[in-house]
């Protein structure tokens, strides 16, 4: 039973009311034991000897016979019940996982996330046309590292999708606002790429180029935030803010601050962000394991920040406590009551013996109080 | 059992345990023939040959349906089809009378969730469109999940630009993924789109280019107008969110929302689509039953979600069996 009990977390019922199947079954019973007699009763008298003297009398063999049928009747409600067992494993190919990490992805799409990695950004407002990135001088041996910000952080973030595969996760866009772009899901073989497919940048024509602007960490986080909220989520999410802007993540203290105190882990990948905002960061949240701030300056840099955020979220600290799995097990307990029923209905059956002084008439019979009873 | 479905058993190894049955016939037959000669021999009236054959009958039902369970039985549509509800998310779609009516956008998502349930065979995706459009869900079999996208992830103000609809960007994305993308839309052929049509200045020309490449690429959009004869008032909103008795209002002019059932028309027309009424949700379906519904080929690996369990009719008739086992044998219990 041990072994049972650690495989087996918890048994539920998809639809209780199901056991109201029984009821018809047990009232037929009840019916049965308040009035005794009925077909195939014979009455004899004189039988009252065998009565008294049998070692086994007729009134426990009837309740006994009550307790078989009944036991049967509260197995066909609990069929009906749809049984279902929560273990921390797969019991039976076909099991579901129910219990997922959740991952809710906040990519910024700003203005300033289409210049290169390396290359210092310039600000510029909503309708200016954007001056030439400045070249920071990084990175100037590998050419091939200069795509622009927003493909770099969107090709890292499709990795890290596909390492969670099985996972819910979420992806929220932002720029001046958020988007919602994909609600949680476990179906991520995709990796999100009908939305990421379209891009920005100079001479882009796409609709979230059009949306491209300024940025609103804030809102994004809050947004982040009510999504897990909806969810019930509470203790094992984790966002993942990608983002190249400085003064904004600097101010995102309340936002993060809600976004723990809900249990949520917030990892920043801040692209280009000056050391010294990622230090500041760093010490303020110093204290708190579900807080990481990563600076990137290059592709190999923003991949190896999404591997470590991979690893941190693979540590046992933060693995979900258990994975949860239902199993329908209404096919196995039906073959359980099968047998369980053919069983009863082979115990409950007449069962004469045949008595050689008898001279192979009927002896033995069971003996009734006031007659003989064939069941 | 959906029309077309095929069944299966996962488990057919299960049919193994029908070999209990005969012997269980057999002690039932045994104890029948005892009875009736232990009656003959009081001279009492015995049970007829029917009796016999009623509760072999009942016990054979009763065991051959729990097995049946236990092979794990399911259906699986041998037909499918890919369809993408486009769904409006602008301002106007929280236009209602009172704050104690469903707003349009509420009235959109009855109509999503009907299609849905009667159409069990289908793939479903949603885009949610204002300015923007957005597929804020995959390409799915999956129903709980778009449930819970519809009930949760769909809302007015998607993005912050939901004061217009953009119903010609909306398409011309569709389109332009139907294009880009057809390992993911390349079957979809029918857009569900649910929207009051509520679209400012010259439609014809606006729309016009959006219609061209939606013919191109072979989607019929099915237009659903959502909301009601005359104009509709938005109902203003506290900052918390909550419906107040204040009206929206631009420009010092309450803002009212008619249903443009003539744009919607003619978006539809201009696909070789057809428009229908909110309350139309039964035409909707079997216009897609019969027109977006394609045959699977055999051989082709389906998706999980695509099985429905199908235990329930065993579950049925092993319970009157079980019942009827039940009548007869405890009616002579004692």
């Amino acid at each position: 039973m041990n072994v049972i009990g650690d495989i087996i977390d918890s048994v539920s019922f998809t639809a209780p009311a199901g056991f109201l199947v029984s009821l018809p079954f047990l009232a037929l019973i009840g019916w049965q034991l308040a009035n005794r007699g009925g077909r195939g009763t014979v009455a004899l008298t004189g039988l009252e000897y065998l009565s008294a003297h049998s070692w086994f009398s007729a009134a426990p063999r009837r309740w006994l016979r009550a307790g078989l049928w009944g036991l049967l009747a509260a197995a066909i409600g609990v069929l009906w019940a749809g049984p279902v067992v929560h273990s921390d494993r797969p019991l039976f190919a076909g099991a579901n996982q129910t219990v997922h990490k959740n991952f809710v992805l906040l990519l910024d799409i700003s203005r300033s996330m289409t210049v290169p990695l390396g290359q210092e950004k310039n600000v510029s407002l909503p309708g200016q046309p954007a001056p030439p990135p400045t070249d920071g001088g990084k990175d100037k041996k590998d050419k091939k590292e200069k795509v622009p910000r927003y493909q770099a952080a969107r090709e890292a973030l499709m990795d890290f999708v596909a390492r969670f595969d099985g996972e819910r996760i979420g992806l929220i866009l932002f720029s001046t606002e958020p988007i919602l772009a994909r609600w949680p899901t476990v179906e991520t073989e995709n990796r999100f790429w009908e939305v990421l497919e379209e891009d920005i940048g100079q001479g882009v024509d796409s609709q979230i180029q059009a949306f491209s602007s300024l940025t609103n960490t804030n809102k994004a986080l809050a947004l982040a935030r009510d999504v897990f909220a909806s969810q019930d989520v509470v203790g094992d999410g984790a966002v993942i803010l990608i983002t190249d802007a400085e003064d904004d993540v600097r101010n995102i203290g309340v936002a993060a601050r809600n976004l723990r105190k809900d249990g949520i882990r917030l990892y920043i990948i801040g692209v280009g962000i000056s050391q010294k905002i990622a230090d500041g960061l760093s010490r303020d949240f110093a204290a708190d394991p579900g807080f990481r701030i990563f600076r990137v300056d290059s592709e190999s840099e923003m991949r190896e920040a999404y591997r470590l955020v991979g690893e941190v979220e693979e540590l046992p600290r933060f693995r979900l406590n258990r994975k949860e799995f239902t199993t329908d097990i209404r096919w196995i307990l039906a073959l359980a009551v099968m047998v369980l029923a053919g069983a009863i209905l082979c115990i409950l059956n007449v069962a004469f013996h045949q008595s050689p002084a008898a001279g192979g008439s009927v002896a033995n019979a069971e003996g009734g109080r006031h007659g003989l009873r064939i069941s | 059992m959906p029309k077309g479905a095929a069944m299966g058993f996962a488990f057919p190894e299960a049919f193994v345990l029908i070999v209990v049955l005969p012997p269980v016939i057999w002690v039932l037959w045994r104890g029948e023939r005892r009875a009736r000669s232990a009656l003959r021999a009081f001279h009492a009236p015995a049970p007829g040959r029917w009796h016999f054959i009623c509760r072999a009958a009942l016990a054979a039902l009763f065991i051959a349906s729990l097995v049946a369970i236990g092979a794990r039985p399911y259906t699986e549509t041998r037909s499918t089809g890919d369809f993408l509800f486009l769904v409006d998310v602008s301002r106007s779609m929280n236009a209602r009378y009172s704050c104690g009516e469903p707003t349009f956008l509420d009235r959109s998502k009855k109509v999503m969730r009907d299609v849905i349930a009667k159409v069990p065979e289908g793939k479903f995706g949603i885009v949610a469109f204002d300015r923007l459009a957005i597929p804020i869900t995959q390409m799915t079999y999956d129903r709980a999940y778009l449930e819970e996208v519809i009930e949760h992830g769909l809302f007015v103000g998607l993005s912050y630009q939901s004061t217009a609809t953009k119903i010609g960007n909306a398409l011309s994305v569709v389109a332009g993924k139907k294009n880009r993308l057809p390992e993911i839309y390349g079957n979809v052929s029918q857009v569900i789109l649910l929207s009051d049509g509520h679209v400012g200045g010259s439609y014809q020309r606006r729309l016009q280019g959006a219609l061209e490449e939606l013919r191109k690429t072979g989607i019929m959009v099915l237009s659903v107008g959502i909301g009601n004869p005359g104009e509709t008032p938005i109902p203003a909103r506290a900052p918390g969110g909550a419906c107040t008795r204040e009206l929206a209002s631009a420009e010092g002019k309450t803002v009212l929302i008619p249903l443009r059932d003539d744009i919607l028309t003619f978006i539809a027309a201009g696909t070789r689509g057809k428009y229908f009424g909110e309350g139309a949700t039964g035409a909707l379906v079997k216009f897609l039953r019969e027109t977006g519904l394609r045959k699977i080929s055999p051989g082709v690996v389906l998706d999980k979600k695509q099985r429905a369990d199908a235990s329930f009719w065993f579950l049925v008739f092993g319970t009157i069996a079980a019942f009827g086992l039940f009548m007869a044998n405890t009616l002579r219990m004692g």
